[in-house]
């Protein structure tokens, strides 16, 4: 058994310094993709702490055939939708809306290497993508997940996942090269 | 395969998107649609810069004050015990009690339970502390119960001693009437009332429950009392 499974197997038996451990190796991942869905660090830092919470209330129905971060990538997700459902109802999509006076970041994707350059850079080209489409996006192209997880994680068809895709590139494309010229400054 | 075919299947660029049938069909169009081949290029380059987005991997601020609220937050969840059914009953229990519907019924429930006994109890002492006022004044006008009792007869009890105390602290000044919310008509209902039981454990603070207890029944079987009037009429 390598070392991630044992933590893992100890954790399931509810050993709070194995479940320390698991946490301390996974919360990157989970603060990536809930970055990525956010576009906001602090909200996404709440939703890695909370999903962990819920590995921990459901930990013994982690089915270990699936990959674990597939597992957490699914709970981070549902919480990441529930936070932008919950941004929606309350009239904001963004965590803070791109503004007019909001000063030009004169960073091209090329050259974006921070945080922020990739909240700012997400938040211009894909921020106003319909959800679904967005998150097919962020899942495959910038988790860099594969088609198979993306299907794990969404409960979405491969069919509906590449429709999605397939619509998503196309008006990045759109903005990337109308908005911002083809060499893509923001 | 057409424009419209490889215009569908254009933007899926990356490794896995395409079956191999697809990406034959799909190089073989490119081959012989310029505009096609152009469009195909404009999302490789598209997916390359997205690349250099990928690349950035945001990092938690402070990590470890990550893990730290995180064990905080599960060392304070309840969880069930998988030691037994008796613990899974009361987690679940527990678990119902989360429910914020019962936790307010359960409180409304608690409250007014408390507040119930502690008005009965307040007002039992109100009338304890009434009852003891005017047993203190024993020419106090109203209807008052006198008892007869032969002394030979108190000596063959059992609880003689304590009798003999009642009967010489009490005098005539058991009042009957009203005593709390009930009516007491009987000397069983007087004797049994709890506030005669709070007025002979006063007169016999030494004395123990089960004491009093049979004390009540040798008094209600040995005493008469004789209900009077101040003015000593005997009532009808």
């Amino acid at each position: 058994m390598d070392e991630k499974a044992d933590i893992l197997a100890r954790a399931r038996n509810r050993e709070t310094a194995a479940f320390g451990e698991l946490v301390r190796t996974y919360q990157p991942f989970a603060y990536r993709l809930a970055v990525r869905i956010l576009l906001s660090e602090t909200e996404a830092e709440d939703v890695t702490q909370e999903a962990f919470v819920r590995v921990w209330r459901n930990i013994e129905r982690y089915d270990p055939s699936v990959l674990f971060t597939t597992w957490l990538y699914r709970i981070v997700t549902n919480l990441c939708l529930d936070t932008l459902r919950a941004r929606k109802r309350q009239g904001r999509w963004h965590d803070r809306r791109p503004s007019d006076d909001d000063p030009p970041s004169g960073v091209d994707i090329e050259a974006a290497t921070s945080t922020a350059d990739l909240v700012r850079i997400i938040r211009s080209i894909a921020g106003d993508l319909p959800e679904t489409q967005r998150l097919v996006f962020t899942l495959r192209d910038l988790q860099d997940l594969s088609i198979g997880e993306v299907r794990e994680i969404t409960g979405l068809s491969e069919a509906s996942i590449k429709t999605n895709l397939h619509y998503a590139r196309r008006a990045l494309r759109e903005r990337m090269e109308t908005e911002y010229g083809a060499r893509g400054k923001l | 395969m057409n424009c419209a075919e490889a215009k569908r299947i254009i933007p899926l660029t990356r490794q896995g998107e395409l079956s191999e049938a697809e990406q034959r069909a799909l190089e073989a169009h490119l081959r012989s649609c310029p505009s096609c081949a152009a469009e195909r290029e404009a999302f490789l380059s598209q997916d390359r810069r997205i690349e250099q987005l990928r690349a950035i991997a945001p990092d938690l601020p402070d990590p470890e004050a990550s893990v730290r609220a995180v064990l905080a937050r599960v060392r304070a969840e309840r969880l069930p015990d998988r030691q037994g059914p008796v613990s899974t009953l009361v987690d679940r229990l527990i678990r119902a009690l989360e429910v914020p519907g019962l936790r307010y019924a359960l409180a409304v429930f608690v409250t007014i339970t408390v507040s119930g006994f502690v008005v009965q109890q307040l007002t039992i002492l109100h009338n304890v502390s009434s009852l003891e006022a005017r047993l203190a004044r024993p020419d106090a006008p109203g209807v008052r119960m006198a008892y007869a009792v032969n002394p030979e007869t108190v000596e063959r009890l059992a609880h003689a001693e304590e009798i003999r105390t009642i009967l010489k602290r009490s005098g005539e000044g058991l009042e009957t009437g009203r005593f709390g919310s009930a009516r007491v008509g009987t000397l069983a209902d007087l004797l049994n009332a709890p506030e005669s039981r709070w007025v002979l454990r006063s007169l016999l603070p030494r004395t123990g429950g089960q004491t009093i207890d049979s004390l009540v029944t040798e008094l209600s079987r040995n005493v008469r009392f004789v209900l009077t009037t101040s003015k000593g009429d005997a009532p009808q």
